[in-house]
């Protein structure tokens, strides 16, 4: 093993340039990574916006500082209303809170799971800088009231009404909700 | 196993075992195929307004049909470098992966994990190290830098575990799996009504993620020791919180960390 390394010693001086250039690559790669992980504050907001997910090792991220303990929380809220009746309950479909994601339909599959989750904490994340009616947010959420009308069916007859509601971490409920859709229930999970 | 100062089948080891966990992981979103369609739950993501990569690939390339295509065709192509023996054809095959590991990375964001991050790092890796011709000191910084990427991955996560509050305390912990889309309420239940248990799991979860990395120092019986625990650690993961990629993925890691603890042998007094 050690005369491997010692023979590795000449052959890096002689490494054609284009295998100068991946190992450059890689080192660089590497780099990212790690330096991605110290997070030094302005250094990792940088990383963040030219990794996109991408091309760093992404360890924590779902630590890093979540601007989303600012938002609070959130619900989907839905209700079925026949046209005879004038108010319906509310009922939570989906909550979203901090660190973790609940949807009150369990998903046993795995994928369908954690894009469950990871909608609504990009929701969650979305909120922390924006409101509800953000078109990326209510995009999300309308993604995420299709699925969840597709698994708990509106019965026949009646119009589903689905909001997102965001609570603060006061407690105090200004505001600060927005319709997702209203439709018919024939047309709910199409 | 090939011996441990050979670089390049080394690297066609990691290739192989991060190849399996692939054609698993294409198999079983393939099966979901209904939802990759439009409007569906994992539907095309690239009209987010978010910028980037997703905005330079044509829409109908992340939509449906062409996003089963590529599973299928990433599935198949994993598989040829299972089980294909040797030849050129791997390169291409491999070559062929990391792009599909590419277009799955910002594609398939709703359902990505860290371990696919993982994946994108070794292909890169095999795909350059294993080219026919190349140096032996690019196949070993190829080697090397799966071998980082692996140890920094333990390494910060044991050390984030430790730095948070909440996983100190075993509450995250009981959290996850009472309440995550990895969850098993089970174990969770029994955990959050034990804080003692659910807090010394937490720890040694922690502190063996951040020692890892000195297994690499040790004698071959502590090394072997060390990467056993490491995949019973990963299959217990894929068992108990669904999560089988990461399994595979730092499994294939571990030729990477054979080879410099090989080296550091050789050095050693």
């Amino acid at each position: 093993m050690g005369a491997v390394f010692a023979t590795l010693q000449s052959s890096y001086k002689r490494m054609p340039f284009f295998e100068i250039c991946l190992t450059a690559l890689l080192a660089l790669w590497a780099l990212g990574s790690g330096l991605y992980l110290l997070r030094v504050p302005r250094l990792h907001r940088w990383l963040v916006r030219m990794n996109r997910g991408l091309w760093f090792v992404d360890w924590g991220v779902f630590l890093a500082s979540d601007p989303s303990k600012r938002a609070g929380t959130f619900e989907l809220v839905f209700r079925d209303r026949r046209p005879d009746e004038r108010e319906a309950p509310w009922r939570t479909a989906a909550t979203g809170h901090c660190w973790s994601w609940r949807a009150s339909v369990w998903l046993p599959e795995r994928y369908r799971a954690a894009a469950i989750q990871n909608l609504g904490r990009r929701i969650k994340l979305r909120l922390a800088r924006t409101s509800p009616a953000s078109p990326l947010v209510s995009r999300d959420a309308r993604r995420l009231g299709d699925y969840l009308a597709r698994l708990c069916p509106a019965p026949a007859g009646t119009m589903r009404e689905v909001r997102l509601v965001r609570r603060f971490p006061s407690g105090v409920v200004p505001d600060d909700e927005v319709l997702i859709f209203s439709r018919p229930a024939h047309a709910a999970g199409e | 196993m090939p011996p441990a100062n050979d670089a390049f089948e080394l690297l066609r080891w990691a290739a192989r075992i991060c190849c399996a966990g692939i054609v698993l992981q294409s198999l079983e979103l393939a099966s979901l195929w209904p939802e990759l369609r439009p409007r569906r739950l994992l539907g095309r993501p690239g009209d987010e307004g978010e910028g980037g990569f997703a905005q330079q690939v044509p829409p109908r390339a992340q939509g449906f049909p062409a996003s089963l295509f590529v599973l299928l065709g990433r599935a198949g192509a994993g598989l040829g470098v299972v089980l294909l023996a040797g030849g050129e054809a791997i390169n291409a095959l491999l070559a062929a992966l990391l792009l599909c590991q590419v277009y799955f990375n910002f594609r398939f964001r709703l359902v990505l994990t860290n371990a696919d991050h993982l994946n994108l790092a070794i292909l890169a890796a095999a795909t350059v190290g294993t080219l026919p011709g190349v140096s032996p000191a690019l196949r070993i910084a190829a080697l090397g830098f799966v071998a980082f990427q692996a140890v920094l991955a333990y390494a910060a996560s044991g050390i984030e575990k430790l730095r948070a509050g909440h996983w100190r305390a075993g509450a995250r912990l009981v959290q996850i799996l009472q309440d995550s889309s990895h969850r098993f309420p089970r174990l969770g239940n029994r955990l959050a009504a034990r804080p003692g248990w659910a807090r010394a799991a937490s720890w040694a979860v922690a502190v063996g993620e951040v020692l890892f990395p000195l297994g690499l120092l040790l004698p071959p019986a502590g090394f072997f020791a060390v990467i056993a625990a490491g995949l019973l650690f990963h299959a217990a993961l894929a068992v108990i919180m669904g999560l089988p990629m990461f399994f595979w993925s730092f499994a294939a890691t571990y030729p990477a960390l054979y080879f410099f603890h090989g080296y550091f042998a050789s050095i050693r007094p």
